[in-house]
């Protein structure tokens, strides 16, 4: 069996494990999956100046590999770890690789919104569809929807995002989702107010009423 | 004043234009929105205020390219009533496109307090545009255009109560002016504009919610011979007689004509009705043409009955309904249901109701898109 490149890049694509393998147990990784000599003589000469000669001569050797372990065609009924006979040198155990799953957040809808008027128990809010420009509503929605760190922004004039979706949990759940943030806009300086009022001053000048 | 009156379903030409020497008013105003447009003969061309249409393309600027008219010269003034979000959406286009006319405004959106929040709250922050970032473009492009043309002023011109706003060079008796607003309220709106001005110690640059009040409207009279037109904006009473309706009908500086039509203000609402204006400044059963505003409730089923009792000839720019959003994906109509949360929308097919006239002859009044007689605002059942 031959392997390429790409597969070895499949076998060690996350970075961290391969680091924590020790560096002999990497070069005999490497070497169970019978790379192609160029590739190989690449790894090799990354690990040869730290490795005793003898030990780099024992792992290139091929004496002693009684099996080839490949995550994707390990045959059922049979173990994970490579057999290493000789030396009592350790086995290496390759556990199958998965990518890491999170949340993700499908939108079937979204606005943005700004509140036009607070009442008692809801809101009343101008939206603008981010999907379909044209589309202009306005929606009553209580108070209840919004998130309690949220209360002390709903006001007139506050702007929001709403987006109405599927969420797909890492664990495999969907559940259906309504999520309104708040946008958190930084205080007016000072110097912001000033300038302002000095570029009011020039603008009215130039409108010459007086 | 008897009148003709026509509907759409009649097969009326929206895109015919008027005669040389025709008078038209049309009004624009779908659930959310008003604007109006005027052409006092001879190509003059006027544009009162802004709305969306369906397309988000301001209104009266679709209507005068149907009819070919040309943009660049034959619209004169573009007068903006107010900065309120429903009479100012897309105003900042048509003044791009119109180049050569003049723009009006209220002595108060040329103070100091508020061109100080027009600088203060930035633009395009958010998808949906509001009357200050409409008038902070109006003015950039005014800006850019004086220095184009090498002025030292820009070409705003300012309204306030008793003021010929145009006149007709040929035909001296062919002019608008502004009934308002008063003094005091451009004083009051002042107060207003500084109340409203970012503080140091709070959140800035959220969106500005306008006041309420409508104390600082432009309402217009425009004459053409002894035909008369007023053009109500949303001009309210005020509390003080100084101000709103009242300070109006007092006046003895405004033209002492009579109007055939009444763009009835404030979408018809009793805050801005005054009795007087129905007897004195109008003639017996005017034309009255309302633009309901659908959150607001307005006009409201008294208010219908109100107007309707004043005249036979009330119009309406769209009738009143909750319209449905469009059909969403299953779950989101779901969760909305289930989280009690009611969505309406609120651009609609503009509604238009136009009325032409010539000098001796009856007015004509033809009613387009979702346009019905006052009196079925709350019948009419749409699909």
């Amino acid at each position: 069996m031959s392997l390429t490149g790409s597969d070895i890049n499949y076998a060690l694509k996350d970075q961290e494990d391969f680091e924590s393998l020790n560096l002999t147990d990497a070069i005999k990784f490497q070497y169970a999956f019978k790379v192609e000599e160029t590739y190989q003589l690449d790894l090799l000469t990354q690990f040869q100046q730290k490795l005793t000669d003898e030990r780099v001569a024992m792992c290139t050797s091929g004496k002693g590999i009684s099996s080839v372990y490949h995550p994707d065609k390990v045959d059922e009924g049979s173990t994970n770890a490579v057999s290493f006979p000789q030396m009592g040198i350790k086995p290496v155990l390759q556990l199958p690789k998965t990518a890491k799953k999170v949340d993700k957040f499908n939108s079937l809808q979204k606005w943005e919104g700004i509140i036009l008027e607070v009442k008692q128990d809801y809101i009343v809010a101008r939206l603008t569809s981010l999907g379909i420009p044209s589309q202009e509503e306005e929606a009553e929605i209580p108070l209840s929807e919004l998130e309690s760190e949220d209360l002390d922004l709903v006001e007139p004039g506050s702007v929001f995002y709403w987006n109405i979706g599927y969420l797909d949990t890492a664990r495999g759940q969907r559940i259906r989702s309504s999520l309104i943030r708040f946008r958190r806009i930084p205080y007016i300086t000072k110097n912001q107010i000033e300038g302002a009022a000095v570029d009011a001053n020039k603008l009215r000048q130039f409108i010459c009423w007086e | 004043m008897p009148t003709n009156f026509d509907n759409s379903s009649a097969g009326n030409d929206v895109a015919l234009p008027p005669d040389i020497d025709e008078i038209e008013v049309s009004v624009f105003g779908p659930i959310y929105g008003e604007a109006i447009v005027l052409h006092l003969g001879n190509q003059n061309w006027f544009i009162v205020d802004s709305c969306l249409d369906i397309n988000r393309n301001p209104a009266p600027l679709s209507y005068l390219k149907k009819l070919n008219v040309n943009l660049a010269e034959d619209i004169k003034q573009i007068i903006v009533s107010h900065w309120h979000d429903d009479h100012i959406r897309g105003i900042s286009q048509i003044v791009e496109e119109c180049h050569r006319a003049e723009v009006v405004c209220t002595e108060a959106l040329g103070s100091t307090e508020f061109l100080q929040m027009i600088k203060s709250f930035r633009i395009n922050l958010f998808q949906e545009t509001t009357g200050i970032d409409e008038f902070a473009r109006v003015m950039q492009i005014l800006e850019k255009r004086a220095i184009q043309e090498k002025r030292n002023h820009l070409l705003l011109k300012r309204a306030i109560s008793d003021r010929l706003l145009w006149k007709d060079p040929q035909n001296s008796d062919r002019c608008i002016h502004s009934l308002s607003p008063s003094d005091t309220a451009v004083l009051s709106a002042n107060l207003d504009f500084k109340s409203l001005l970012p503080k140091e110690d709070r959140r800035g640059c959220f969106r500005l919610m306008p006041y309420k009040k409508n104390w600082c409207a432009i309402a217009l009279l425009a004459t053409y011979g002894d035909i008369g037109i007023l053009l109500g904006s949303d001009l309210e009473e005020t509390p003080n007689p100084s101000g709103g309706w009242t300070a109006i009908v007092n006046s003895h500086l405004r033209p002492q004509l009579k109007a055939f039509l009444y763009k009835v203000p404030h979408h018809g609402s009793k805050t801005a009705h005054n009795n007087d204006v129905w007897r004195l400044m109008l003639h017996r059963n005017p034309i009255a043409v309302v633009t309901p505003l659908a959150r607001s409730g307005l006009p409201s089923p008294s208010d219908v009955e109100r107007i309707c009792s004043q005249t036979e000839n009330a119009f309406c720019t769209a009738p009143i309904t909750n319209k449905r959003s469009r059909k969403r994906p299953h779950a989101v109509e779901k969760t909305l249901r289930e989280s009690g949360i009611t969505i309406k929308r609120i651009n609609t097919e503009s509604g238009h109701v136009r009325v032409r006239v010539k000098m001796g002859e009856d007015p004509k009044t033809e009613l387009f898109g979702q346009a019905i007689p006052l009196i079925n605002v709350y019948n009419q059942k749409l699909g």
